[in-house]
């Protein structure tokens, strides 16, 4: 399945679309499903379910706190390994983050602190949950609004690192990276030459604000001309993965931003 | 200072987001980036507040917007999200005005917070049902319909039980037709 997802671009499913998705079957090849969106019971399930016979889906999870340090949620794995089983999505992925610690749970991604320690849960975190699901995670980047002081590693070390350790595989949101590199006042084109696409599975793309001197990643706006750009000199240096607008915020209707996928697609058809 | 502890020291400078940053963050944050844990203080605020606006329709239309996010904060503030699953943060707000406010003195708020869950998560299959003070249900619906100069007329001596059911596809509360004189 992964194979006939290759340069598709496709959407994060939101549930206020999901009728006018279900009722207007659109051209939209794949979706996103945020994982922690349907572990409770609801009519969505149903909704799903009927969405799974047409068309392919990726996980998304925003709680299995990879990086941090707490003891698994059992009844969370549990739930989630049961969702799997359901939709049988085409990979899952989550954040090269923590979300929770001392059992207080964020709900947010929070930078890891890049040292010799770190890495070693990290990596030891995900060998146990990809044995536990049966598949390799694609790990993703996140936007980072602090530095640590002490790091042993820089992000690409650090990702570099986990993949050779684990298998596993990577999410590249684009504009998470540019709004580091923005909110630093440094260029990102270091990073993006320095990362490793070859483990690329799939691709973020989103737009965000301007608040207080700092870009932030609120997934609110539609995706920048640059990130696009950056997208197409990726995949002309080789990117081979399945890319997505990312909007949870002052949300379109389902049609403009099928709109705006197809207007991706489009920018992107001349490359391949 | 050990990786745990490293993460500690983050965690608890978000949560509690009532008090000034620490000092003891310059050991382990840049100084210049360490005044944007105000940005994480906000993402948790607002995700808690986000969920129980969504969540508890009836009674924040009952307290306004101010008083609202006054409870809110207490809410997150002193009992923290302790779930993986954030609807279930939502679900045990409305024990935590049970503890919070004087039941029997006033129990209004906890039973249009009850009303509110049982609109939202219900199970619609078993016909779920609950038991709220007499006119409370009422004032709900009003609140949920936005009428205007809405005045709860509540009965304190009797219960009456309330059902939701799924009327093509939306979630509906009604009364069923059951009192219970206490
Ligand atoms: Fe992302």
């Amino acid at each position: 399945m992964k194979q006939s997802l290759n340069h598709k671009v496709g959407l994060g499913l939101r549930f206020t679309h999901f009728d006018s998705i279900l009722n207007n079957k659109p051209q939209t090849p794949w979706f996103e499903v945020i994982t922690d969106d349907f572990l409770n019971e609801g009519p969505h399930h149903k909704k799903l379910l009927k969405l799974r016979q047409s068309t392919p889906i990726a996980f998304h999870s925003i709680g299995l706190n990879i990086g941090g340090v707490d003891p698994f949620n059992k009844d969370y794995l549990a739930k989630f390994k049961q969702l799997y089983k359901v939709y049988e999505p085409a990979w899952i992925s989550d954040h090269l983050c923590w979300s929770a610690h001392n059992g207080n749970y964020h709900h947010d991604l929070l930078p890891i602190p890049k040292t010799m320690e770190a890495l070693n849960s990290t990596c030891a975190r995900i060998q146990y949950l990809q044995d536990y699901f049966g598949l390799n995670l694609a790990i993703e980047n996140i936007t980072s609004y602090i530095d640590y002081k002490n790091e042993t590693f820089t992000e690409i070390e650090f990702l570099k690192a986990i993949i050779k350790r684990t298998g596993c595989k990577l999410l590249l949101d684009i504009s998470n990276v540019i709004i580091n590199y923005k909110n630093r006042g440094q260029d990102p084109e270091d990073y993006f030459s320095e990362f490793p696409i070859s483990e690329v599975i799939q691709v973020h793309l989103s737009g965000g604000t301007f608040d207080e001197n700092t870009f932030i990643d609120s997934h609110s706006e539609s995706v920048n001309i640059f990130d696009i750009e950056i997208l197409k000199k990726l995949i002309t240096k080789g990117l081979k993965a399945s890319y997505m607008i990312e909007r949870d915020a002052n949300l379109p209707s389902f049609a403009t931003l099928e709109n705006e996928r197809q207007q991706i697609t489009e920018a992107i058809s001349d490359i391949l | 200072m050990t990786y745990s502890e490293h993460l500690n020291k983050v965690s608890q400078s978000i949560l509690n987001f009532n008090q000034s940053l620490h000092d003891n963050l310059q050991e382990i944050i840049q100084s210049k980036s360490i005044a944007n844990i105000s940005i994480y203080r906000k993402n948790l605020f607002f995700g808690a507040f986000n969920n129980l606006t969504t969540d508890y329709v009836g009674l924040r239309s009952h307290l306004g917007n101010n008083n609202f996010k006054f409870l809110v904060r207490k809410y997150l503030l002193e009992s923290k999200i302790k779930s993986p699953n954030i609807f279930d943060f939502s679900k045990y707000f409305s024990i935590f005005l049970l503890n919070t406010f004087d039941f029997h003195k006033d129990d209004l708020l906890t039973h249009l917070a009850r009303l509110d869950l049982l609109y939202q998560y219900g199970e619609v299959n078993k016909s779920q049902t609950i038991r709220v003070t007499t006119g409370v249900f009422a004032y709900w619906s009003g609140l949920i319909n936005k009428v205007d100069n809405l005045s709860p007329q509540i009965d304190k001596n009797s219960q009456e039980e309330v059902i939701v059911f799924d009327d093509n596809g939306e979630r509906c509360l009604k009364l069923k037709a059951r009192t219970y004189v206490l």
